[in-house]
């Protein structure tokens, strides 16, 4: 049983300008000690998704379970004490810090019982801060140790499974690079089951250990990251990877994607990325294609993939 | 032939020197890339030469463009050449554009303002900017209002504005960092296309060396408000020198790295302004240096294909 099971959630969010569709039906699945990528362009639900999966916002169709345990949407009461072993991690460690308390402090927020500040001492040392940090405040950290800290406050918790929402955004390579290698020790040292939301496919093919590519409120290709990186069997899949500079001095321009994620709220027809796919046919327009398994405990919503059997896209 | 050339750049502010000593040259049709961590002086450099420097600060040297010297020029002067020769492109065009004046309006405004055209003229111009940019459906965009556009069109829209005038010389800072790879790829084809179109030269600033790596001829590598290596994009990015810039390369992923290794992580962090070690500043991360680094600051000298300010040059081989 996965730690963090998400079954064809859909979440609406409903404006004056009517309801949005910002996700429409996706599944996936968290498992203890392992990192799941989740990429995709802005607008395309990632966030929302991520939300959704630790009740932040009310899903209008779908199942979401938590250690065999239904999430359900935060309410004005206490979150239910078994989700708290599911924790969030924000893109802005800026914000989601208090300014005016020392993260020691604010660390111990999430530790029962005693020894407290022992415990805060252990958990700036896991991720990687002194621990004479506890008595400072946010403002004296770089973004990167910031982030840390966030992470810190959501280990206090004793989690199993972490949503980290753009957790590498707006941080430097170096400050990236330890960030990234933190995630992945925490994830193979303390068994932590990792949902990492990133529009930086490079990091995510780094170190995730599966991953979802997801458009317009659908995933569109799951897949182990490797084979999916190195053959992708979705033409979106494919368009992100090669709009990824290389850092290599080569001069080669990335391949850019013509258009736009289409306005949620009026998805095309059919498959939802065919206004912008290079191989698009006309059976791609009338018919959505569904999500269907391919070799290798991969799965992707393409007719091109199902026609060709289990080839990839070339 | 060279656009721009800047000697001996030092800024301070209040008491802390942001830019130490800081000399280079753009020519013609080249994109111009500079990149380093946050705080290593890259974008106050910029801001410098367009006189956007925050108050109590100090300017040295000089940045010759067109003959004139930018940082000895009157006000009023600097005023009328920016936006005209020399244009500006940031990094978030949701605050660089006005949210309540329509594009068509800051797009007209501009080139009025500065080429003394009629409005149907004017109007006329904007048309053409836009659909040089690529925006779909140029003429319903002139009255569509900034919040209305996605960010990779806004940035498209702040690139027109910019290139409005038919500059010489763009400097853009940052200007794919807020957008997705997908968009940023076509920012970068537009701005690849623009500066040989319109034979424009472009000073990119950027933490991305992927970004770089794809369109700059030129990179400038800045630490705490030095320039450490420069040269030919493919020589400091395909067979780096500087222990800082290989340590920068080493700590992207590399998207066709084998195995599942850690990424290799520069150790401390970057020097605050004010607390610049002695010596060269890189030398409390760096794994090479050696006595001398600690007190002496390493000149940026010409080596063979590039230019080098390191006591040990411990990749001279590679």
């Amino acid at each position: 049983m996965s730690a963090l099971a998400l079954h064809d959630v859909v979440v609406d969010y409903h404006g004056r300008g009517g309801t949005v569709r910002a996700v429409a039906g996706a599944s996936l699945n968290v498992e203890r000690g392992r990192i799941v990528g989740l990429v995709g362009e802005s607008g395309c639900g990632k966030s929302t998704l991520a939300r959704a999966a630790v009740g932040l916002v009310p899903t209008a169709g779908g199942t979401i379970t938590f250690e065999g345990e239904t999430v359900t949407p935060l309410t004005r009461r206490a979150r239910p004490a078994s989700l708290v072993r599911l924790q969030l991690v924000f893109q802005n460690p800026y914000s989601s810090l208090n300014p005016r308390r020392t993260i020691g402090s604010q660390i111990a927020d999430g530790i029962r019982g005693r020894a407290r500040n022992t415990r805060v001492r252990e958990l700036l040392e896991v991720v990687g801060l002194a621990s004479n940090a506890a008595s400072r405040y946010p403002h004296q950290f770089s973004g990167g140790q910031r982030q840390r800290v966030a992470i810190a406050r959501t280990l206090a918790a004793d989690p199993s499974v972490i949503v980290l929402d753009e957790p590498l955004a707006s941080l430097d390579a170096s400050a990236q690079a330890q960030l990234a290698n933190l995630l992945t020790s925490l994830s193979r040292e303390l068994g932590l089951g990792l949902l990492l939301i990133s529009h930086d496919l490079a990091i995510v093919r780094h170190v995730a250990d599966e991953v979802c590519v997801m458009y317009l409120g659908r995933m569109v290709e799951t897949g182990g990251t490797l084979p999916v990186w190195t053959q992708p069997a979705h033409p979106y899949s494919e368009a992100l990877i090669a709009a990824v500079p290389r850092p290599d001095g080569a001069g080669v321009l990335p391949e850019s994607l013509p258009g736009e994620v289409p306005d949620p709220a009026r998805p095309p027809s059919g498959c939802r990325f065919h206004p912008r796919c290079p191989h698009a046919f006309d059976r791609c327009p009338r018919e959505e294609p569904p999500l269907l398994p391919l070799a290798g405990g991969r799965a992707s919503a393409c007719w091109l993939v199902e026609q060709t059997s289990e080839n990839p896209v070339q | 032939m060279s656009v721009l050339a800047v000697d001996g750049l030092r800024v301070r502010i209040g008491d802390n020197t942001i830019v130490d000593g800081v000399d280079y040259e753009v020519r013609s049709s080249e994109v111009f890339g500079i990149a380093g961590e946050s705080g290593s002086g890259k974008t106050i450099s910029m801001l410098a030469l367009l006189g956007l420097l925050p108050e109590r600060s100090t300017v040295e040297g000089t940045a010759t463009f067109g003959g004139r010297d930018l940082l000895a020029m009157p006000r009023r002067d600097l005023r009328e050449l920016s936006g005209r020769d020399l244009a500006m492109v940031f990094q978030d065009p949701f605050t660089s554009l006005h949210p309540m004046l329509s594009v068509g309006r800051q797009l007209t405004e501009h080139v009025r303002l500065h080429l003394d055209l009629d409005r149907r003229a004017a109007e006329q111009r904007a048309l053409e900017l836009l659909a040089d940019v690529r925006i779909p459906d140029p003429a319903a965009a002139l009255r569509r209002f900034p919040h209305q556009f996605s960010g990779g069109m806004r940035q498209r829209i702040a690139i027109a504005i910019a290139l409005a005038c038919g500059p010489k010389l763009l400097i853009a800072d940052e200007p794919t960092t807020a957008l997705d790879v997908t968009v940023q790829a076509g920012i970068l084809r537009l701005l690849d296309r623009l500066r040989h179109e319109h034979e424009l030269s472009v000073v990119l600033i950027t933490h991305d060396l992927g970004v770089l790596s794809s369109i700059a001829d030129t990179v400038s590598i800045f630490y705490a408000g030095r320039v450490v290596e420069s040269g030919p994009r493919d020589t400091v990015l395909g067979r780096p020198r500087h222990p800082y810039t290989k340590a920068l390369l080493d700590a992207l992923p590399h998207p066709e790295a084998g195995k599942e290794k850690p990424l290799v992580a520069i150790g401390g962090a970057p020097p605050v302004p004010g607390r610049i070690p002695p010596g060269c500043a890189f030398h409390p991360r760096c794994a090479f240096a050696v006595e001398v680094c600690h007190s002496v600051i390493p000149p940026l000298a010409a080596t063979g294909d590039r230019r080098l300010a390191c006591h040990v040059d411990p990749f001279v081989k590679a």
